[in-house]
């Protein structure tokens, strides 16, 4: 039987991705369909009751990619349960009596390379050591690139000229990653597109919007399916936006930074507490030292790390006097109420703007 | 100084051993009152909203020993190995609970395999904190743990002999030591359970001799469920059915649950979720008609012979 491998959606890094495991294994790869209202009903349907909503959704990935022809499954794993989830989702998918291999990344309890190595081997006896490791150099540059440049489009959206460019030419680079798949191409690639942009933008439109900083657990924030899109609604309404967390924080910079999250958290947590919500509360406690308007907290439902974080963020939400949003997704679909709690919180943002300036006004002319 | 010590999560496990250690130094201390509808409404007002009830129950707790003790012991529990880590919640219970409590005065040790905070030095840093020489910790440590691990195998020897009784009906509940002994939580299921004359096997008096549960799961890394499935190893063949109580929202437990469902096929399994909207007659009913199928599986069992 051919074999067709199959991951589950994680933002725009099935582009990289898809490159990079066809060019691995020679087998034939495929992403699966974009997340659904369809592919969450899916996932629950055979899900365990309170699971978190990544699992779902990536269980109703594996589905309907399989129904579209995989027959190779691959999952990853870390932090909190998810490095839990690659077994369970391949009992189920056993169980319900369909003929896949599952990869699962995981191996005593982080992610690990050889183990990958070694599953890649075992679909292309051809594969180098060397080889393998230049693959995944050069897809890491990709992912550097993309969030590099996805970070230069949430700063700088609201100083377009021609509304909706910078999306257009972060769409057209991603278009461009697969043609481009080699370490020296994609940063010239990576440049190119940026000297774009730069052309495209005006700083001197002055624009005195509000900044609202996004942080809380990794798949509402990449996979925005999950979360109604936020990220988009909020740059549409010309605010700009900042994320700390992608794959490039979560894969390197997480590991050389942990010394000074720690110490920034310090103040409101003596110990590590697991996953990203220390991350959090040092991202937190930044984004009010940089004078960011408010944060918006993500969370799926049940997700204990970030539960875990809301009573500490509470207190730097007091103690730095910024207003702090948290959201909560579940399969529950209803987009109108999460926009109406967005939408007054901007409203609020933008009166307490107003407000305090008006207030430094009267000061200054005393 | 007296010491406040919460009836909830890590007391039921470790609580032994505490109240061994204080006994043995002479320090006063106070163990919070069975958990009542009171403390559990205390500590649904403390908590975020999503938490799992055993949380809420821990700093309903601590509310009510806020006033009545001058410290209270607030343990952070990471884990001793790497693929045998506590819960996430343990790892930063103390945070939350020093964040929600503004002014309180707590005690504390960690474990913490990263960091290489073991059990010995750091029960022995909590004497030094009370002010306690060095010697004095030690031999006060030396003696709990040696209490506290009798007093373990005497409780497994104890399910032992119960486990081995023939004509009576046997469950195994498997669960977390802080559902099991809860009074919202697990102590209503046992009630019902002792009416109708059926001997209880719980999963946490097991005294774990050798780690089975890479035979069910290959990268599972959670202590406590790596700890209800070695009991489930052991007791599977000698017990006529299994209840897993879960409480609502337990992270680590919807998915293990998910495991042992799958893989347990040759007994009667029921999985209880209790959360803090609890009715009787519907726990009543369910157990009911559990013990009927339990009944009729065994008389079917008599039949074919």
């Amino acid at each position: 039987m051919k074999k067709v491998i199959s991951f589950p959606n994680f933002g725009n890094y099935y582009i990289p991705l898809k490159t990079f495991l066809s060019k691995i294994t020679k087998c034939k790869v495929i992403t699966a369909p974009k997340n659904t209202k369809k592919t969450l009903e899916l996932g629950s349907k055979y899900s365990p009751d309170f699971v978190c909503l990544p699992f779902k959704y990536t269980l109703g990935n594996y589905l309907e990619s399989i129904e579209c022809g995989a027959n190779v499954l691959v999952q990853a794993g870390g932090g909190c349960r998810y490095g839990y989830y690659g077994e369970i989702q391949d009992k189920i998918l056993k169980d319900l009596d369909y003929d896949i291999t599952f990869i699962n990344l995981m191996e005593n309890g982080s992610f690990s390379l050889i183990k990958f190595y070694k599953s890649a081997k075992r679909l292309n006896p051809n594969l180098s050591f060397i080889n393998f490791i230049h693959n995944v150099l050069i897809t890491l540059t990709a992912f550097i690139c993309m969030d590099k440049m996805d970070h230069y489009v949430r700063a700088n959206s609201k100083y377009e000229i021609n509304k909706g460019t910078l999306n257009k030419i972060k769409s057209r680079f991603l278009d461009f990653i697969p043609n481009n798949f080699s370490i020296i191409k994609m940063i010239r690639l990576y440049k190119r597109n940026k000297q774009d942009m730069k052309f495209n933008i005006d700083k001197k439109i002055n624009k005195s919007t509000i900044k609202i900083g996004l942080i809380g657990e990794l798949f509402s924030l990449i996979e925005k399916s999950s979360s109604y899109n936020i990220e988009e609604y909020l740059m549409n309404r010309g605010i700009e936006v900042k994320r700390y967390t992608d794959i490039t924080y979560l894969l390197i910079g997480k590991r050389f930074n942990e010394r000074k999250i720690l110490n920034k958290s310090k103040r409101y947590a003596k110990y590590k507490l697991g996953a990203d919500s220390s991350d959090n509360i040092a991202h937190a406690i930044e984004l009010a030292e940089l004078g960011f308007d408010g944060i918006i907290h993500l969370k799926p439902f049940s997700c204990s790390p970030e539960i875990n974080t809301v009573p500490i963020l509470q207190r730097v939400s007091e103690d730095y006097d910024i207003p702090v949003l948290f959201l909560t997704f579940d399969s529950q679909y209803a987009k109108g109420a999460v926009d109406t709690r967005i939408e007054a919180f901007i409203d609020m943002l933008i009166m307490r703007k107003e407000n305090n300036l008006n207030e430094e006004r009267i000061l200054s002319r005393s | 100084m007296k010491i406040g010590i919460p009836r909830a999560l890590f007391f039921h496990k470790y609580g032994y051993l505490w109240k061994s250690f204080f006994d043995y130094l002479e320090v006063p201390y106070i163990v919070s009152p069975k958990t009542n509808k009171l403390i559990l409404e205390k500590g649904k007002k403390y908590a975020t909203d999503e938490t799992c009830i055993p949380c809420k129950i821990y700093l309903g707790h601590i509310d009510y020993l806020k006033n009545k003790c001058d410290i209270v012991l607030v343990p952070r529990y990471l884990g001793n190995e790497k693929l045998r880590i506590e819960c996430i919640k343990f790892n930063s219970i103390y945070d939350v609970v020093k964040n929600t409590f503004k002014n309180l005065k707590t005690i504390e040790y960690n474990i913490d395999y990263t960091t290489r905070k073991f059990e010995k030095q750091e029960f022995i840093r909590l004497g030094n904190q009370l002010g306690f020489k060095l010697k004095d910790a030690v031999n006060a440590y030396k003696y709990a743990k040696e209490k506290y691990e009798k007093r373990r195998k005497d409780l497994f020897k104890k399910q032992e002999m119960k486990s081995s009784i023939i004509n009576k009906r046997k469950i195994l509940i498997l669960s977390h030591p802080y559902n099991t002994f809860d009074e919202i939580i697990g102590i209503p299921v046992i009630n019902i359970l002792k009416k109708y004359n059926v001997e209880l096997i719980y999963s946490n008096l097991y005294y774990e001799q050798m780690d089975n549960s890479k035979k069910y799961s290959e990268t599972l890394y959670w202590n406590s469920s790596k700890e209800i499935l070695n009991a489930l190893d052991y007791y599977k063949n000698k017990v006529d059915g299994i209840i897993i109580l879960t409480a609502f929202p337990c992270g680590n437990d919807c998915l293990v649950n998910e495991l042992i469902l799958r893989s347990v096929k040759d007994k009667p399994v029921v999985n209880i979720v209790i959360d803090e909207l609890n009715s009787e007659a519907g726990l009543i009913t369910r157990l009911e008609s559990f013990i009927d199928i339990i009944d009729e599986r065994s008389e079917k069992y008599e039949e074919s012979y």
